[in-house]
């Protein structure tokens, strides 16, 4: 640290004593002695001690050695810079640059030019009040006097630093802490000498690093910045390669720590529960020894954690899986790394008429996780993330598991392939054998139920983007997604349509442009209606009773008529608006999650009949089997509850009378509270879903982040479910593969009773056929286990979920070859 | 020490060992608290009193009533949750990690045609609130007597149990409802000698060529530091194809069945376990089905 900031001086302290220092370096040092003692005594020790970074406290430490840094800590240490605005929060030890700080050659940096350049802060440093629940919270990021502030530039620029000719690490920071550019993506290319990094962020509360290596010369280097919409940037450090292990540990490790996990006062409110039982510990055979690592395997619904121990039979695997032409199905295999081991690399070959760019690798991140939604102070460490896979360094005993997915091509013909997967690392290989059996079966789509999920919509943050660069980016991303979503079985998502509530003429200023693209979007990617509609209520409510209502309409009064008056008009212009440009049915959706109070149903009742007086369908997000909520049966089409409940007997009876709808918003297995109950979400989408009676399933939500997206215990609540790459690129997390395998499920389970009912028509030995299947489908029902939510306990194991869909699909096999004469 | 205190200390120096039916092992009994004082436990939005009504197997009970009101109890959540509660002395009562089970006799009345999906629910503090296990009793049935026996596995972290609480939430009610739940216990057991429970094989289903069949139970009754031996075996037709042996302490066990060099073929197969030298045996079915894999 102190050799580094000996060279990274400004320009004319080189030229006045630069030459002094190369040759008796010794000697320079200690004419600087006196100036920092006299330094040191100004500041005030005890004082600065107390709000010094440890890196600072440890070089104070040093004793006289670090007397020798008198000259650059009294002048600022250059080879540090904190970009920001004049006011915001400085790291010490950093130089402040701010937007117009235009590189001098006497201060030995600045940026090239100040054109185009603007500064932003946003600091959170304390919690925050949540006004529509009445609380204080930790704010989305705690920022550090780096992340709190930046500059960003709309133009190519370079900062550039005068240093000493030789070699140099740069450690550059990038992001925003403020919400108001929620709606900005930044994308640029950070260039220094001849390397370059592209830098993707969307919006605020994201912070990426890049390490750089370069040689100076005369000239100062430079490190430059080539926006394709904005860049930004936070901090940059420079520091001569002999000093990089300090600078590691002194600086880049406790910021990083700060910015990616939490400050350390808050860190240590945190404590971590521990993993599940790991089971007998494992011996490694001699072979694995001397490769060093294990090879084994899981059904992949079982969570494996870092230090789940293999057992004798799950070692040295046949990866087997069974699938239809146009499928997508998982396999995955464990590495238990016997000593650090680096560079490990999986690749595929074909296998039958699955080439390798169908075989998506992948691995599990384990991600800190809170065992609950808003719990704050305990975290466990859990599969998580399915990150791509490049190549990646395991750390002794800490298990990683590779995750395949194989897409079986539309084409594929039906037979048993067997192919491999090979696992490198450090020299030694391990290669995995795997059998695949194509079916000779077309699944079929059940168009009586619907497979939704709520959603934030990308579109909406790309009618608030200001460049073009950041418009394609959220118009990409939302179609990604939505690709993704059709992957996964799901074609249906939550919308909304915004107005501010009726003018003094009584007309609405309906934002119409935002739900065209959306439906468009939508109609493109083949969703299916209806669509579940949030509107205004709110505004209008406050509009009539001149306060806000509330988080599940916790302060909410009885309104005035008129409110009423307004709902139903303001419902009555959407419909009219829907009905002109041939949109679906939407189901009106006033409020969500209201509170079972006598004033919250008393008011769901109110808004629901002012719905229904425009002629319309009405949605309510509640337990429809919570007694209180009695009041809103008459006024409700959709119940949309978390709970398989009420009864599949009684939901079919009520359907049937009343045509009123059942829909589940299955949250216990989004990873709200849990990201782990993996063979409760595939139960809940497949097996147990058929048995519900329910009609649609519609889980909050495709992706929730508070603060930063990878953090998981920063924010008031956790983040959860799937996220993205820096590109938008849909980034699944192990839940969302178990929905696409329950709605699998669900569709081998439709495809047979479909097959069941065409055969019994046909008669004969159709019919027979149709008999036998029955009697194993009702085998496969009888064996359910019915829960209201299906999370981890009374499930199946994980390896029975494959049998009984094996048993659907044997009796698909059977039936067509009765059908077809075979 | 309180009053409550001297119980379970008196109660835990003398087990109570019984013998629950004919046919059922002998259990050894730890009453957590006295049934017949109420001094211990808080109350709220609810009462409590001791009654001379007795549960079936004539253990003593506590009445709690609630009258279900909307609009009363705390200020901020007038549709709240009647409860009542105790905290578990600090010393052995707090570690139930020698016990098998948590057993309770309940009877619920209430003044409802029937009780709702979820009557009443227990909680555990394991050891703060934020660490809770929380159980909803939906065994319950109006004007009913019900045993509960509830697997301590199912109960993590118990080996630091400090406070039990009982409660309603009211939001599953009417407004006016009335529910008097009379119980007997709680209290730890145990059976007294080696026993094996749940046996299953993991997999009600599996194919005909996987290599292993595994096999869960909890062998119970087994003192600290001692094992039993359990025999187990895989049988078609009353013919023994594939047996195991293990010496076992107690707790949870996963044994595989290797199915060697044997092949199975598709078809119901019975798995049979029984500790040596006790005659009671227990089984379960496993049913294997043709591979996808077979060419």
């Amino acid at each position: 640290m102190g050799e580094m900031r000996m060279r990274l001086i400004g320009e004319s302290r080189i030229s006045r004593q630069g030459a002094k220092t190369q040759r008796h370096p010794w000697r320079f040092w200690g004419l600087c002695a006196r100036k920092f003692f006299s330094w040191w005594q100004a500041i005030g020790i005890a004082r600065k001690r107390a709000r010094t970074p440890p890196f600072l406290r440890r070089l104070s430490a040093l004793g006289p050695a670090a007397m020798l840094l008198a000259p650059l800590c009294a002048t600022a240490a250059p080879g540090l810079f904190d970009f920001g605005t004049e006011k915001s929060e400085l790291w010490e030890g950093f130089v402040r640059v701010t937007a117009k700080g235009q590189y001098d050659a006497g201060a030995g940096h600045g940026w090239r030019t100040a054109e185009g350049l603007r500064a932003v802060a946003k600091a959170f440093r304390e919690r925050v009040e949540i006004k529509s629940r009445g609380t204080m919270e930790p704010p989305p990021i705690w920022t550090n006097p780096i992340t709190e502030d930046a500059v960003i530039g709309d133009r190519s620029n370079a900062f550039q630093v005068r240093v000493e000719p030789g070699e140099y690490g740069i450690y550059c920071v990038f992001g925003t802490s403020d919400p108001g550019l929620r709606a900005q993506y930044f994308d640029f290319t950070v260039r220094v000498g001849g390397q370059e990094r592209r830098v993707q962020i969307e919006g605020c509360y994201q912070f990426r690093t890049a390490r750089f290596r370069a040689r100076a010369g005369s000239d100062p280097l430079a490190i430059e910045f080539d926006p394709a919409s904005k860049w930004v940037a936070n901090a940059i450090v420079v520091w001569p390669v002999a000093d990089a292990e300090t600078v590691e540990r002194d600086i880049i490790r406790p910021f990083e720590d700060r910015t990616f996990l939490l400050p350390p006062e808050e860190w240590s409110k945190w404590k971590e529960e521990p993993e599940p039982d790991a089971g007998p510990p494992h011996e490694p055979g001699a072979a694995d020894k001397a490769r060093g690592f294990t090879v084994f395997t899981r059904p992949y619904l079982e969570c494996v954690y870092p230090g789940t121990n293999p057992r004798p039979g799950d070692c040295d695997p046949t990866l087997r899986v069974f699938a239809t032409p146009g499928e997508c199905e998982p396999a995955n295999f464990i590495v238990r790394p016997i000593r650090d081991m680096r560079g490990a690399t999986v690749a595929a070959g074909a296998i039958g008429p699955v080439p390798p760019s169908a075989i998506d690798i992948r691995h599990v991140r384990y991600m800190r996780a809170r065992p609950n939604y808003t719990v704050s102070g305990r975290y466990r460490e859990v599969p998580d993330i399915l990150e791509r896979f490049g190549a990646l360094d395991l750390k002794a005993g800490r298990n990683e598991r590779i995750w395949l997915t194989l897409r079986i091509p539309e084409d594929a013909k039906a037979g048993l392939y067997r192919g491999e997967v090979s696992f490198q690392c450090e020299g030694a290989t391990a290669k995995i054998p795997i059998e695949l059996r194509v079916l000779p079966i077309r699944l079929r789509e059940d168009p009586s139920k619907i497979f939704g999920i709520y959603y934030r919509h990308p579109l909406d943050l790309m009618f608030e983007a200001k460049d073009d660069a950041s418009k394609e980016y959220f118009r990409r991303k939302a179609e990604m997604e939505h690709r993704d979503m059709v992957a996964h079985g799901t074609r249906n998502v939550v919308l909304s349509i915004y107005t501010p509530p009726a003018d003094a003429s009584g007309n609405f200023a309906f934002r119409w442009e935002p739900l065209a693209a959306k439906l468009a979007m939508w109609k493109t990617h083949g969703f299916v209606g209806p669509v579940v509609m949030s509107f205004n209520t709110d505004g209008v409510y406050e509009k009539y009773v001149k306060e806000r209502y509330g988080s599940h309409l916790r302060g909410v009064k009885n309104p005035p008529p008129a409110f009423s008056e307004e709902i139903t008009r303001m419902v009555k212009a959407i419909e009219v608006e829907r009905t002109a440009r041939g949109w679906p049915e939407f189901l009106y959706y006033p409020v969500d999650e209201p509170g079972h109070g006598m004033a919250e149903v008393a008011f769901m009742v109110t808004v629901l009949k002012a719905c229904k007086a425009a002629g319309v369908r009405t949605y309510s997000t509640a337990d429809p089997t919570v007694e209180a909520f009695a009041p809103m049966r008459p006024h409700v089409d959709v119940w949309c509850t978390q709970p398989f409940a009420p009864d599949r007997e009684t939901v079919l009876a009520d359907s049937k009378a009343r045509h009123v709808e059942y829909w589940c918003y299955p949250n216990h297995v989004n990873g709200e509270n849990d990201h782990t109950p993996v063979a409760g979400a595939r139960m809940t989408y497949g097996f147990g879903f058929w048995r519900s009676g329910f009609r649609t399933l519609i889980p909050w939500i495709y992706s929730s982040s508070s603060g930063d997206p990878f953090n998981y215990l920063d924010g008031y609540c956790q983040d959860f479910f799937n996220r993205s790459e820096a590109d938008g690129t849909p980034m699944p997390v192990v839940l969302w593969e178990a929905y696409r395998e329950g709605y699998d499920d669900y569709r081998y389970i439709h495809t047979l009773e479909q097959m069941i009912a065409e055969a019994k028509a046909k008669g004969g030995t159709a019919a027979r056929a149709a008999a036998a299947a029955e009697g194993e489908l009702r085998s496969v029902w009888d064996a359910i286990r019915v829960q209201e939510k299906y999370k981890h306990d009374g499930l199946w194991s994980p390896a029975e979920f494959d049998v009984y869909r094996w048993m659907v699909a044997r009796q698909i096999i059977a039936l067509q070859d009765a059908t077809e004469g075979r | 020490m309180n009053a409550a205190l001297r119980w379970s200390a008196a109660i835990g120096l003398g087990l109570l060992a019984c013998r629950d039916a004919v046919g059922s092992p002998p259990v050894e009994r730890l009453p957590l608290f006295d049934a017949r004082d109420t001094k211990g436990w808080s109350i709220a939005e609810s009462s409590l009193e001791p009654v001379a009504d007795k549960a079936p197997d004539g253990s003593p009970c506590l009445h709690w009533h609630v009258t279900v009101d909307h609009t009363a109890g705390e200020a901020k959540y007038p549709i709240g949750w009647p409860r009542f509660g105790r905290g578990i002395p600090e010393g052995p009562s707090r570690d139930w990690s020698a016990w098998d089970s948590l057993h309770f006799w309940l009877r619920a009345d209430t003044s409802r045609e029937a009780l709702p999906r979820e009557p009443v629910g227990l909680g555990l503090q394991t050891p703060d609130k934020a660490s809770s296990f929380q159980r909803s009793l939906s065994e319950l049935r109006k004007g009913e007597w019900v045993e509960l026996d509830i697997p301590l596995r199912e109960i993590p972290r118990h080996g630091d149990v400090r406070q039990i609480q009982f409660h309603i939430a009211e939001s599953k009610y009417q407004h006016g409802d009335r529910l008097d739940l009379l119980i007997a216990g709680p209290e730890l057991r145990r059976p007294s000698q080696p026993i094996l429970v749940g046996l299953s094989p993991e997999c009600a289903v599996m194919y005909a060529d996987a290599p292993r069949i595994p096999v869960r139970f909890r062998l119970a009754g087994v003192k600290p530091g001692e094992r039993a031996e359990v025999n187990l075996s895989l049988r078609h037709d009353g013919k023994c194809l594939i047996d195991a042996t293990a010496r076992l302490e107690r707790g949870e066990h996963r044994i595989e069945l290797d199915r060697g060099r044997a092949a199975l073929a598709p078809g119901d197969y019975e798995i049979e376990a029984r500790i040596a030298g006790l005659p009671e045996k227990v089984a379960g079915r496993v049913r294997l089905v043709e591979s996808p894999w077979v060419k």
